[in-house]
């Protein structure tokens, strides 16, 4: 007896999208959905992070607030500039003006040299050029990320003992004698990554930009959350992966993830039907397979868990959601004994806890473990 | 290359690279320092009282018999005054337990320390082979875990004893926080990582015959800070006798996926499970208090599983998280009963939270719940908390929904077991095979 339920799609061919007629492309989180509604769900799940932006028009003299965007020119954070140009574009149309102002900063000499082989500084030149062509509405920026070692005060001192090396030294030569100096792939890559941090929201705070946008997906923050843990810095998990609340201080700035609701392959869908293509933007990714060998003296922490994840996001999408979620519980503050205080440390800026007597504890356990000194 | 002196003495050959700190050292140097930095675990967190009585989970493993061997030693040469006995627990598996109890008898008359053995068999009339031969291969591991804490608590009381040390090492502890993490259980995250945890006061629980006095008993993890590569290096320079077989079982998904990645991450730095251990020490105090106490809980540091499942844990999480996050979008909500008025106050939008956290840890309860082995014979089993349980007391659906916020202990009706619910979970699993036993062995028409 032939139980085939009525309107059976056709054997061959896709399934039907789950809310309109059409066939559908991929499978997001259970629902066979077509390129247009993909499109309309990665939005949603974007924009809806950005509730404390969203724009009062009831204040139409307010200056529109200003938003930095991380680019990195990796398929994430390209996407959420496209994404927040569609949507400002859209509030344009609708009421004559956009509620907030997006300033895209590109950071030199942070992506680069991950295989040795540095990506020419014309070829990062030619990418901004095109891609200040694509969204003229947003002004774009460049910065070196050596120039954090001059920019943020007391950085060059606690990080580079070395008196041959003074300010008198280009910033690019003392940060890769730093870098030199550190003792392993982990601990440079760990250290580029602070130093960026650092740099964007000084960055941020010195151009009056309410808040720093990172185009990191569920994935990549479950990634960070293991490869934090695993380098000491569980202490700082909510300061590192949570959004953080809105500051009313002057130069605050907010830290928004506003694609932590979208997985990685979900992120590189909704970029494959962006129109115009965004693959000419794009810097290749290397394949991870090749990153995630742990024998090799290059093999970093990140680049395991990179690895990690990207089986397990395959097989288990909604667990590399639910890590990030319970990051989300922590609470920021830790309850403190007697003898304990709160300071920021002084390489990542991080608020970690003093403890008792230990001497020159100026600087957060995970960063004395990434530079390695040892004793 | 010249070979190189050790950086202690200065006068024999390095031997051992050692993973925490890269220095190089010869095997005496190594042990002097292993055992005192086990002795500084227990002096700086305060472990023992002068004199206490204290059992020493042994498995017949590497970890409990380096623990055994150590703790003698320092026993003698601090001058703690412990009173030191091995604890066993014979679960009733041929081909494995029989074997390492054999290990554990060795040890206890080289140590010359006394040895109480609990079986499964006196205490709940089942073996675990027996178990086995009734439920199947699948999901046996929950009976054991559950069976296990009771026993080693009863194990405790039986030798007056009110403080259990179990061998958990860094990997252990380093494997279960990555874990804990992937599944979102923050509040054993915070239990694995503390040197000491305490099962709440039970002193007054006694069973109605008055066979067993419950006490408050502690336990805690001195080598907690010792990688696995160091206790078998330890192991091998004191020629130790320990046993080496797993449990017939395979490893559960989650813990054998943390493994794997602990292992990995000790490749690319071997500080890191030092840091992850500390990261989890660190987090646990950024648990929110009503996330973090978990009294009735396991550490779940084992290493077994069903192998039959293997995949089946985290498939079967990945299932209820989905469902849970096709609820949330469209709005449905699963319908989640918080256990009490009070907390009513909370807002609307939490409740999809709260359906998620439900869902994550009934997922995790679901079946991997008693499934380690070994040093988890140290580690007491748990289920989810069941608040509605006195209304309900066979409502399964419904004890599965409720969150475990505090519990309030109270003792099995039972066997006197302290247990949050009317019913302690031993009870309840024991309940269940003694109702099928007839059946198995008559079998005629």
């Amino acid at each position: 007896m032939a139980h085939d339920p009525p309107n059976n799609p056709p054997i061959s061919g896709p399934p039907q999208c789950a809310r309109c007629p059409l066939p559908s492309l991929a499978v997001l989180r259970l629902h066979p959905l077509c390129p247009t509604h993909i499109t309309q769900y990665i939005h949603t799940k974007t924009i809806k992070r950005l509730e404390t932006f969203r724009t009062r028009y009831s204040s139409p003299n307010d200056p529109p607030r200003r938003l930095l965007l991380a680019l990195s020119f990796g398929v994430s954070s390209t996407s959420l500039l496209q994404i927040l140009d569609l949507h400002l574009a859209g509030q344009r149309e609708r009421v004559g003006r956009a509620g907030v102002e997006v300033r895209v900063l590109w950071v030199r000499g942070f992506n680069e040299g991950e295989e040795g082989k540095e990506e020419g500084e014309g070829q990062g030149e030619g990418r901004m050029q095109r891609l200040r062509e694509r969204h003229p509405a947003h002004e774009f920026a460049t910065l070196e990320l050596a120039s954090v070692l001059n920019l943020v005060p007391g950085l060059a001192t606690s990080l580079l003992p070395n008196p041959d090396l003074d300010a008198s030294t280009p910033t690019s030569h003392r940060l890769d004698a730093l870098l030199t100096s550190l003792p392993s792939a982990s601990s440079r890559a760990d250290l580029k990554r602070t130093l960026l941090h650092r740099l964007l929201l000084h960055h941020a705070s010195s151009t009056h930009c309410s808040a720093l946008l990172y185009g990191s997906t569920t994935t990549l923050l479950a990634e960070r959350t293991l490869a934090e843990v695993a380098s000491g810095k569980g202490f700082a998990l909510p300061q590192l992966i949570t959004d953080t609340p809105a500051t009313t201080s002057e130069g605050g700035v907010q830290i928004l993830h506003p694609l932590r609701d979208v997985l990685r392959k979900e992120i590189q869908i909704y970029a494959s039907l962006v129109s115009p293509t965004l693959t000419s933007f794009l810097i290749p990714e290397q394949p991870v397979g090749a990153k995630a060998v742990v024998n090799s003296r290059d093999a970093t922490i990140e680049g395991l868990m990179r690895g990690y994840f990207e089986g397990v996001e395959e097989g288990f999408p909604a667990v590399v959601s639910n890590v990030v979620r319970t990051v989300g519980k922590l609470q920021v503050q830790p309850k403190l004994e007697r003898e304990e205080k709160v300071a920021d440390c002084e390489v990542c800026g991080l608020d970690f806890v003093q403890e008792g007597e230990v001497e020159r504890s100026r600087v957060c356990g995970g960063c004395v473990r990434m530079l390695g000194h040892a004793s | 290359m010249a070979p190189r002196e050790c950086e202690i003495c200065q006068n024999n050959r390095a031997q051992i690279l050692r993973p925490k700190n890269h220095a190089r050292i010869c095997a005496p140097c190594f042990t002097a320092l292993f055992e005192q930095e086990v002795a500084e675990t227990i002096e700086s967190s305060n472990l023992f009282q002068p004199g206490e009585r204290v059992a020493i989970g042994a498995s017949g493993g590497k970890d409990s018999t380096v623990l055994a061997s150590v703790l003698k030693t320092l026993n003698e040469r601090q001058k703690w005054g412990l009173d030191l006995v091995l604890l066993s627990i014979d679960e009733g598996i041929t081909g494995y337990r029989d074997h390492s109890l054999e290990a554990v008898k060795r040890n206890a008359a080289d140590l010359d320390l006394p040895l109480k053995i609990v079986s499964y068999q006196e205490l709940y009339g089942w073996s675990m082979d027996q178990v086995v031969a009734q439920i199947g291969k699948k999901g046996n591991c929950t009976y054991c875990g559950v069976f296990r804490r009771q026993a080693l608590d009863r194990g405790a009381a039986m030798l007056g004893v009110g403080h259990v040390v179990t061998g958990h090492n860094a990997d252990d502890v380093a494997e279960t926080v990555l874990m804990n993490l992937l599944r979102g259980d923050l509040p054993r995250l915070s239990r694995a990582t503390s040197i000491v945890t305490s099962t709440p006061s039970a002193a007054k629980a006694k069973s109605a015959d008055g066979k067993v006095t419950m006490t408050n008993v502690k336990r805690s993890k001195p080598m907690i800070y010792a990688y696995e590569k160091e206790i078998v290096m330890y192991a091998h320079h004191k020629k130790l006798d320990y046993f080496s077989t797993e449990c017939i079982y395979s490893p559960e998904a989650f813990r054998g996926s943390a493994r794997t990645l602990i292992k990995n991450l000790e490749r690319i730095r071997p500080e890191s499970i030092l840091d992850v251990v500390k990261s989890g020490m660190d987090m646990a105090r950024l648990v929110p208090q009503e996330q973090g106490a978990v009294p009735e809980e396991v550490e779940m540091t084992g290493r077994c599983g069903d192998a039959k499942e293997s995949g089946g844990e985290m498939a079967a999480m990945e299932r209820k998280l989905q469902q849970d996050e096709v609820a949330a979008t469209n709005g449905i909500g699963v319908e989640i009963q918080l256990p009490r008025s009070s907390k009513n106050d909370r807002e609307l939008g939490s409740a999809h939270a709260h359906s998620r956290e439900t869902v994550a840890l009934k997922a995790a309860n679901d079946h991997p719940d008693g499934q380690n082995h070994d040093r988890d014979q140290l580690a007491p089993v748990t289920l989810p908390t069941r608040t509605k349980m006195k209304q309900k007391p066979a409502g399964r659906g419904a004890e599965k929904r409720t969150l475990p916020p505090k519990q309030k202990l109270g003792q099995c009706e039972k066997c006197g077991y302290l247990s949050s619910q009317a019913v302690c979970k031993a009870c309840m699993l024991l309940e269940g095979l003694n109702k099928a036993r007839p059946h198995t062995g008559i079998e005629v028409g």
